[in-house]
């Protein structure tokens, strides 16, 4: 270990440098700044959605209210006062919306302040209560649920490097002058890092385990800084904060779909059944885990259950009856998900989006604060992006981790550093000649590396499996391979297991099985990398993670130096084409999203008018005296009877 | 005259302003924790360093056992250290002398690679590594807190 990394800080403080062009107390302040920004602005956002939904949910609150009030009445007469009430308020309603939308009649500003009040207070006092009810629930649900799906582990003290990270996160809490994070550890084959937790005294840090193979201790101090800045800036409160809004949302639609589906109905049990237990046991958090990852279903916007209740073919008598009576929640649900889908994707979610980049580049500047060492970070950086950064297991709290588990290919990376690559390479080629040695091949450059890179692999796993089912020469070939790749674990996850392999060939099934199995694992990673999008990311079509080519040029403007400028898009040329097609599409998007509102007010109006239907039939069905309707009726089946008998 | 409103807000003055008070003397007791837990810190990883260092001389004495002016040294400035007494100049300066002592005792170990393939030895280094660390953040704390720990 050279002295400069032993010192680690203490050197730095000694060595005077150029004073770089924008000092991290700066960005610090900057971010912080822009953090309030972002916050308004999402507040604004959220106000914006709540307009149209109150207008859904307050006439739906009311009708159904008056629909109950119906029905008890006809058992057990309420006061007349209420009855009185309630059609004074329905006139006034009526005649503020005559004044306002025909331009006919007068109404005194008390009135329509009143008028305003009833339509808008049921549902914000709705979306309020739900939300504080939330932020009440889970605030206790602890962590435990997200650690047991993401299989983490304590960091082993006898591994040595796992005892460098345990000291690593030690020494960045002393530096923050914060209580130290629990640390630990996912043995998946991605690369990435994540704090959890509801609150910072909460807060535990997760790593993959394959990630203190890739760093160096300075590497991973920078990194581990970033988390524990994170931690002390208070990020888990605000994440807290963002995924609860989002799982309201999630709450609302659910509570409006629960009387026509089970798939509901059980989610709205599970929350019953978690906010009466008490204490704090792994069942508990498992049940917080649960419920959140189904409330961030429920936004998918997948064939929820009113559209299998009300689109099924072939229902029976009952479920026929059932749609009859309940029509308009059709139309209130649509409206509802119609009103959350446009909302969340193109306001609210890219707001909360932007909030939670500015804390990542806040989080960077105060890695930088602790370890004074931009390098670091920015090549930790540099070989996070390089590697596959998937987690299994941890989708829905995909916003959490460092870098982007779909993948971020800004900084020009592949799945395997380009060293890894250039090994990779000339081993391959010496086993397939022989007679040629490693130094005849220059390494190419990299756009080259890549594509024959990917090329190799393919060729690799042909080989794999043509050794698999016994073909000897294959057998050879990576047998050689393997031994001039030395024990390298960052390709333990890329190829099947060697031993696996000369197993199989002897007819092994087991080992032959587990070849396939991870062929197939290999290709769904690779797959999921692609789509890119999982949990609360695809709500926004903003990432919440900000491309790692931006946070790069930040620790550059705090005194990184630029590593590999090979590496760099000059992106000029792709830069001009997507201004000119933002030039062209502006205009056309802008109308869709104004046709979008029109659809959007149009719902409402409908939802409106099935309303008052309904209440209208409920009405009718109630003011009407059904039992002398049916004693008239059977009067004139008699009196029809004894004429027809007279008749005779 | 009628007194009330007066009388209110002269009550609302007194209490905002004992608030202000009673707030900013909490503050200034929790800095002070604050300056004594990082005091107590760099106590901490300091003595735990001397500590260490006759591990790490025992585990390297056998194979560079040509290095004897090396591990004089290490050991030299680590009873220099431990008896420097209260004073804070001189024993920041025994410190840091005890610091650059084991980091040159580390460069030595570079050449010889069965010590850094012996498990007991990298252990050791880490630990030394990391007290060292934490002794260097501690000290950024403390600096950032109270201006400089070392006047």
């Amino acid at each position: 270990m050279s002295v400069p990394e032993m010192t680690g800080a203490a050197s730095s403080f000694a060595a005077p440098s150029a004073r770089p062009p924008e000092t991290f107390f700066k960005a610090q302040e900057r971010n912080r700044r822009a953090t309030w920004r972002m916050s308004a602005l999402c507040v604004f956002a959220a106000f914006l959605m709540g307009i149209p939904l109150t207008l859904v949910l307050s006439p739906f609150l009311y009708a159904v209210t008056m629909a109950a009030a119906e029905v008890v009445n006809h058992f057990s007469p309420l006061p007349p006062e209420f009855w009185q009430i309630s059609s004074d308020l329905a006139r006034l309603a009526v005649r503020v919306a005559d004044a306002v939308f025909n331009q006919r009649g007068v109404v005194s500003p008390q009135e329509l302040i009143i008028a305003a009040v009833l339509i808008f207070l049921p549902g914000i006092a709705l979306a309020l209560m739900l939300w504080t009810g939330m932020l009440l629930l889970f605030r206790h649900g602890g962590v435990g649920g997200t650690l047991a799906s993401l299989n983490a582990r304590e960091p082993n003290p006898q591994d040595l490097k796992e005892l460098q990270l345990a000291d690593t996160v030690q020494e960045m809490a002393i530096a923050a002058g914060l209580p130290a994070p629990k640390v630990m550890l996912i043995d998946s084959p991605g690369a990435n890092a994540a704090a959890i937790g509801t609150c910072a005294a909460d807060a535990h840090i997760v790593l993959c385990r394959r990630l203190l193979d890739d760093l160096n201790r300075e590497q991973l101090q920078a990194l581990v800084g970033h988390l524990v800045a994170s931690v002390g800036n208070g990020d888990l409160r605000i994440a807290f904060t963002v995924t609860s809004v989002f799982e309201t949302c999630g709450l609302i639609v659910t509570l409006i779909n629960a009387p026509f589906g089970r798939q509901s109905r059980s989610t709205l049990w599970r929350i019953v059944r978690y906010s009466l237990r008490r204490g704090t046991g792994a069942a508990q958090s498992a049940d917080a885990e649960q419920v959140a990852e189904l409330l961030a279903d429920t936004l998918d916007m997948n064939s929820s259950d009113i559209d299998r209740f009300f689109n099924s073919s072939n229902p029976g008598v009952i479920r026929k009856a059932l749609r009859l009576m309940f029509f308009p929640f059709l139309f209130t649900n649509l409206a509802v998900e119609l009103t959350l889908w446009f909302f969340l994707n193109l306001l609210l979610g890219p707001c909360m989006a932007l909030l939670w980049r500015t804390r990542r580049y806040l989080a960077d500047a105060g890695a930088v604060e602790l370890t004074r060492n931009p390098d670091a970070l920015e090549s930790a950086l540099q070989s996070l992006s390089d590697d596959s950064a998937t987690v299994a297991g941890g989708s829905w709290a995909s916003h959490l981790f460092v870098v982007n588990p779909g993948g971020d290919r800004s900084l020009g990376g592949d799945s395997a550093s380009a060293e890894q690559q250039r090994k990779f390479l000339q081993a391959w080629h010496a086993t397939a000649n022989p007679g040629v040695t490693a130094a005849a091949h220059n390494s190419p450059s990299l756009p080259g590396a890549a594509v024959e890179f990917a090329r190799v692999r393919q060729e690799m796993m042909s080989t794999a499996m043509a050794a698999a089912t016994g073909n000897a020469e294959a057998t050879v070939r990576l047998q050689a391979f393997a031994q001039a790749m030395g024990v390298d674990p960052a390709f333990v996850h890329e190829l099947p297991n060697i031993n696996d392999l000369m197993l199989a060939q002897r007819g092994d099934r087991a080992a032959l099985a587990r070849v396939r199995m991870q062929r197939q694992s290999r290709q769904r990673q690779q797959g999921e990398t692609q789509r890119g999008q999982t949990g609360l990311q695809t709500v926004s079509f903003v990432s919440f993670h900000p491309p790692l080519a931006k946070r790069a040029k930040r620790l550059q403007r705090m005194g990184a130096h630029l590593i590999d400028p090979s590496r760099r898009h000059s992106g000029l040329g792709g830069k001009i084409v997507l201004a000119i097609l933002y030039l062209i599409l502006g205009p056309l998007l802008l109308t869709c999203g104004v046709l979008m509102l029109f659809v959007i007010a149009m719902m409402i109006g409908l939802n409106l008018l099935c309303l008052g239907l309904w209440l209208a039939l409920i009405h009718w069905l109630f003011a009407v005296d059904w039992a002398s309707v049916i004693a008239g009726f059977t009067k004139f089946v008699q009196d029809v009877a004894a004429a027809l008998s007279q008749r005779r | 005259m009628d007194f009330t409103p007066m009388l209110i807000a002269i009550a609302v003055v007194v209490v905002l302003a004992s608030w202000f008070v009673l707030h900013a003397y909490n503050r200034l007791v929790r800095m002070r924790n604050n300056v004594r837990n990082a005091w107590a810190d760099v106590d901490v990883q300091l003595t735990l360093r001397h500590d260490l260092v006759p591990n790490l001389v025992e585990s390297v004495k056998g194979y560079m056992s040509h290095e004897r002016q090396t591990l004089e040294a290490v050991a030299q400035a680590r009873s220099a250290a431990m008896n420097a007494g209260a004073d804070l100049v001189t024993r920041a300066a025994a410190e840091m002398a005890l610091g650059s002592a084991v980091a040159n005792l580390f460069l030595t170990a570079e050449r010889y690679p069965d010590l850094k393939a012996s498990q007991n030895f990298l252990l050791l280094q880490e630990q030394l590594t990391t007290t060292e660390n934490r002794i260097a953040f501690a000290h950024s704390t403390t600096t950032r807190w109270c201006g400089s720990s070392i006047p």
